[in-house]
């Protein structure tokens, strides 16, 4: 049943839309406790590639992962109490990920997450996952083509949890 | 003895140096003019060791500020990559909650 969800992700939708902009948290930053902001451009992102040893088997999966990759963003918010946000605020947010294609929207009470992708009509080409628990806000931008089996290979790995069938298409067996 | 040992014993007869040697060597030692690699006032030898010294230095400032700056794009990659797993973990206990829920509601 949950692989039928992640194998959504891998259907081809030719979707294409502009970068998310990566200033959709800014006027949230004053209210908020703690930020995390992580900006990596393809520069970046060779250059930490070129830290990464090619003989460690773990240190290889990210180089792997790497590869076909343009940029990570990463933008997330942590507020001291519930309620620093409205809903008005998450609405903005999403309104700015039209023209994405949402594969994935679990709507709670308190919590909202979307996963959003955009496709070359063969292959991700850019994901966005975004988060919205009580105290915290995150928006994960990966620019490039994305395997989603890649970043499931890293589980339990460098302090990623397990991922599960992320990524797993229906019937196929999870490596161990 | 031959002619031979007699040449011999004269050319190897110890002689003492004269007594005004070791003042008159290191007088000249004193006025002999010192080998330098000056023009005009300008020191090349050590101004090229300087040179030298600073190239070195600015490679090996260079070489750790490029260090640096990799380590800390490694940081902030696993960093983000934490978040990804984190985020797509949570999403996957979601939906495999709601995917629980309603395989019994079916049943």
């Amino acid at each position: 049943m949950t692989n039928r969800l992640w194998a959504v992700l891998l259907i081809p939708a030719a979707v294409w839309a502009q970068d998310v902009p990566l200033d959709l948290f800014s006027s949230l930053l004053p209210k908020a406790t703690g930020h995390v902001e992580v900006t990596l451009d393809r520069g970046l992102l060779q250059l930490a590639a070129g830290f990464l040893s090619g003989k460690d088997a773990d240190e290889a999966k990210v180089k792997t992962l790497l590869s076909g990759l343009k940029g990570i963003y990463v933008r997330s918010l942590t507020f001291a109490k519930a309620g620093d946000y409205s809903r008005a605020d998450i609405d903005k947010i999403r309104a700015q990920l039209k023209g994405w294609n949402q594969v994935v929207n679990v709507h709670e009470a308190e919590e909202d997450t979307g996963i959003y992708i955009k496709t070359d009509g063969q292959r991700i080409q850019g994901l966005v996952i975004f988060s919205a628990e009580p105290t915290e806000l995150t928006l994960v931008n990966i620019v490039g083509a994305v395997r989603l089996e890649d970043l499931r290979d890293l589980s339990g790995k460098f302090g990623i949890p397990d991922l599960g069938d992320v990524g797993q298409r229906p019937g196929q067996k999870k490596e161990e | 003895m031959t002619d031979f040992e007699r040449d011999l014993r004269r050319t190897l007869k110890r002689r003492e140096p004269p007594r005004d040697l070791t003042p008159a060597v290191m007088a000249r030692i004193e006025t002999s003019p010192k080998r330098t690699w000056s023009f005009g006032g300008f020191y090349w030898r050590q101004a090229l060791a300087a040179a030298a010294v600073l190239v070195v230095l600015v490679a090996g400032i260079d070489r750790y500020s490029e260090y640096r700056k990799g380590q800390e794009a490694k940081q902030q990659l696993m960093l983000a990559l934490q978040i990804t797993g984190r985020k797509l973990a949570v999403v996957q206990a979601k939906v495999d909650e709601l995917n629980r829920r309603s395989i019994g509601h079916d049943q």
